[in-house]
């Protein structure tokens, strides 16, 4: 965990501080891209390969996919009404209704 | 580029299915790896947005309430979907206190409560993410940008982090983190918590 949040304050300060070479500034986004596939494939690896999951999956899969949809419905709904709520100082495009 | 997020994850399970049903001896060390590069270059891009400390003073004060409402909707949603499955009320909820941190909800829940709802909590986490990988786009887009930061739970501070930085703005990215950082604080005290509550009835 602690080195996740230092990749972030240290990809910050390197770009405050102008450290990157040239070449690298110009391809960050590129960068990015290339790290979030490998993270997303590295992760569909171990998903698909965890035995526990695999075996549990016709079991309970239906009741986890009912949680986990209502979770995420919750969450957003209550998100999304706390800016709605708001509405003087949240603009819409960060979920309120200000123009 | 959501087809790229789907293309990745999904070749990804196939491989791991099919090719790959023992695992890789490092992949943990790969995906921990290609998840700080991917911050790295969050953090690079924060940096560009101009002044931070002005974009964090123009966000509204609803803003810091995001973790909060979060885990109430979380605890709630899970309520109302247990309502439609077999499964006590009591137990949906303890699931959905697992806000899409998987390894450990699943592993308190299995260890101090019951093996199976630790396999339930598993699955439910996994989804979870999974769907917030697939959904931020979406939301951002049809609902605004700090609801999207909602499906993610405590997984905006790492995995989903990129996909909501990409998504939205920097402003909503800072909060997404915030978001992240506290719940991923919280739920090792919410999770006890919740047990602690089940097994007092």
């Amino acid at each position: 965990m602690l080195l996740l949040i230092g990749a972030v304050v240290l990809g910050f300060v390197m770009a405050r501080l102008d450290l990157l070479p040239r070449f690298l500034h110009v391809r960050m986004g590129h960068l990015g891209t290339l790290a979030l596939i490998l993270l997303l494939f590295s992760m569909g690896i171990s998903m698909g390969s965890n035995s526990e999951i695999i075996s549990s999956l016709p079991k309970l899969g239906g009741k986890a996919l009912v949680l986990s949809i209502s979770t995420i419905a919750g969450s957003v709904f209550f998100v999304w009404i706390g800016m709605r709520l708001t509405t003087e100082k949240t603009s819409k495009k960060l979920g309120g209704a200000r123009q | 580029m959501t087809m790229i997020i789907v293309g990745s994850l999904v070749v990804g399970m196939l491989c791991g299915y099919f090719l790959l049903p023992g695992g890789l001896p490092f992949l943990s060390s790969i995906t921990d790896g290609a998840l700080a590069l991917l911050l790295f270059t969050v953090g690079y891009d924060l940096a560009q947005g101009g002044d931070l400390r002005q974009k964090i003073k123009d966000l509204p004060r609803i803003a810091l309430a995001v973790p909060v409402l979060v885990i109430l909707g979380s605890l709630l949603g899970s309520l109302v979907g247990t309502l439609f499955i077999d499964l006590p009320l009591g137990e949906g909820v303890l699931v959905g206190a697992g806000l899409g941190w998987y390894s450990l909800s699943a592993v308190i829940i299995a260890q101090s409560y019951d093996v199976t709802l630790g396999a339930v909590a598993l699955l439910t986490n996994v989804f979870r993410e999974v769907l917030a990988i697939l959904l931020i786009p979406i939301i951002a887009r049809k609902l605004g940008y700090l609801p999207a930061i909602a499906p993610g739970g405590a997984t905006t501070m790492d995995v989903t982090l990129p996909i909501i930085s990409q998504s939205t703005d920097s402003q909503t990215t800072i909060v997404a983190f915030y978001s992240g950082t506290v719940l991923t604080a919280l739920i090792p005290f919410l999770v006890p918590l919740i047990i602690k509550l089940l097994q007092g009835f």
